[in-house]
């Protein structure tokens, strides 16, 4: 949220406002508004991904410089989800990068080609896998292993079966427990990385 | 908690691009405005992302996953971190059996409205009580007999355990993710040159004839690939001095000869040009570089006796 005022502050005169305004929009109360935000955030860096974008998070910010820039004028008329009009804005801002002269993309090697930056960058992360881990409660740890768990007596999904049973859960809430674990894994390599960058 | 079970098949489609594009912008749509579908989603993606790691997407799925995934930074960090992932989980799962870390406790990230259940552990004592009375009985009543068995049983335990503890040492990693990947490119070259509708369905960019090597005879065979058409196939014709009813396995080798990948059940045909055994390959696994394919041919023992041996230099080609 930082960077997006930042932002902002370079170009409007009455920045902070706006964005007051966006989170407004965003949501009846802070708490709302900044988990809405964060959902909004998330929705925008996996479509710049899933459309094949280079930069995901730059182009995210860009959708936030701009629905901040005009909220003053969007948000009082506007009906229906606030949503609705960052995919709006998110579309055009992806047509706008496709215009750009394409970068030259490498294929990718296979790993017996593998090129030392790859594997060394494989270890760092194995590396923030095991740090991160360890901030894991010691039943997030043995959800995870056993949902990934395969024995010569029951596969993949007979042991998953079998540890929703004893949870109390549906197949389905596990997989979704699993995958919030994995998201709590991933915010933490994140961290990592943000805090080895220059 | 909602199912999005009924959705599954419709996701996946949009994640490999092939929903329509109305029905695309639709559900990027609800994405944006349902939580708990763009967590599906998610969810749905990092499946997608294994079954490809794991070699479960059929021919199609497959080639359109690459088109979309390993295309783009961003995409192929997602997937690079899903193998990471698995590479990890894999390694904590020889580390330590997760069925002997004891009961779950109540999971505080549980999904509303579900708690753990959790059943109390049985006494120990009373379970093993019952149990072994007639060991205890055995050794009272017969001890030298007992304490021999007890002594040959122990040592046939040690000579099991050294013959275990060695074939362990001496195996390769399981979890090695080079011979992961080279599993998944073998299992696509098996499916292009065994399945006859997939083979047929392939047209080659490129046909190198390729002769046997002979000690001091003849040029190295040229191919010229480049970035413009690494996602074609290349058919090799392998020449045969003479051929038979047998199947062929042809071992791809670098010039320092590590083994790179193999094809096996592979026949030879006859053509105007002589006795051939005929293979695609994606250009994708050519880099520039010198190869060596080594023919070899299953006899009547089973095992493989190679036949010939052909060289073969792959050159960058410039658009």
């Amino acid at each position: 949220m930082k960077r997006i005022t930042e932002r902002v502050h370079s170009i409007d005169e009455t920045p902070e406002n706006d964005f007051e305004r966006l989170l407004a929009w965003l949501g009846e109360n802070p708490g709302q508004a900044a988990e809405k935000y964060e959902q909004v955030r998330q929705s925008l860096l996996n479509y710049f991904r899933r459309h094949g974008a280079a930069d995901p998070p730059s182009l995210a910010d860009e959708v936030f410089v701009r629905v901040t820039r005009k909220v003053g004028e969007v948000a009082p008329t506007y009906v229906g989800d606030p949503t609705h009009y960052f995919l709006a804005v998110a579309r055009n801002v992806l047509a706008e990068w496709r215009r750009q002269p394409a970068q030259a993309e490498l294929p990718q090697d296979i790993p017996v080609y593998q090129v030392p930056e790859e594997h060394e960058m494989k270890e760092l992360l194995l590396q923030s896998l095991e740090q991160c881990w360890a901030q894991l409660t010691p039943d997030e740890q043995t959800v995870l292993l056993r949902y990934y768990l395969e024995t010569p007596s029951q596969s993949v999904s007979e042991n998953r079966e079998q540890l929703a049973r004893e949870l109390g859960l549906t197949v389905n809430a596990l997989r979704v427990m699993t995958h919030r674990v994995r998201g709590k894994l991933r915010r933490c390599i994140e961290r990592l990385a943000a805090r080895k960058k220059p | 908690m909602l199912d999005f079970n009924k959705q599954a098949t419709e996701i996946r489609r949009f994640l490999l691009g092939r929903l329509p594009e109305e029905s695309a912008e639709h559900l990027e749509e609800r994405i944006f405005a349902d939580r708990d579908f763009a967590e599906e989603v998610e969810i749905a993606e990092s499946e997608l992302i294994a079954d490809y790691h794991e070699n479960n997407l059929g021919p199609e799925d497959r080639a359109l996953f690459e088109r979309k995934y390993l295309t783009s930074p961003a995409n192929i960090q997602a997937v690079d971190y899903e193998s990471a992932f698995r590479e990890f989980i894999r390694g904590k799962l020889k580390e330590e059996d997760p069925l002997h870390r004891g009961r779950l406790g109540l999971m505080a990230t549980s999904p509303a409205g579900s708690e753990a259940k959790v059943s109390p552990a049985q006494p120990e004592h009373s379970k093993h009580g019952l149990r072994f009375s007639w060991l205890r009985r055995f050794f009272v009543t017969r001890p030298l007999l007992a304490n021999l068995t007890a002594a040959v049983s122990l040592l046939l335990l040690l000579a099991v355990g050294f013959w275990k503890l060695s074939a362990y040492l001496t195996r390769p990693p399981a979890g090695d993710p080079a011979q992961t990947e080279r599993r998944a490119i073998e299992g696509e070259l098996a499916r292009l040159n065994t399945a006859p509708s997939t083979s047929l369905q392939v047209t080659p960019a490129v046909t190198v004839d390729l002769q046997p090597v002979q000690r001091g005879v003849g040029a190295m065979s040229r191919l010229r690939i480049g970035d413009f058409n690494r996602s074609s196939f290349i058919r090799l014709r392998l020449g045969l001095i003479q051929s038979g009813p047998v199947n062929y396995r042809a071992a791809f080798l670098d010039d320092r000869r590590n083994e790179l990948f193999v094809v096996e059940d592979l026949t030879a045909q006859n053509t105007p040009e002589g006795p051939q055994v005929q293979l695609l390959v994606p250009a994708k696994y050519f880099k520039p570089g010198d190869y060596q394919i080594s023919l070899s041919a299953l006899n009547r023992g089973g095992s493989y006796e190679e036949v010939n041996s052909y060289a073969l230099r792959v050159i960058e080609a410039k658009q």
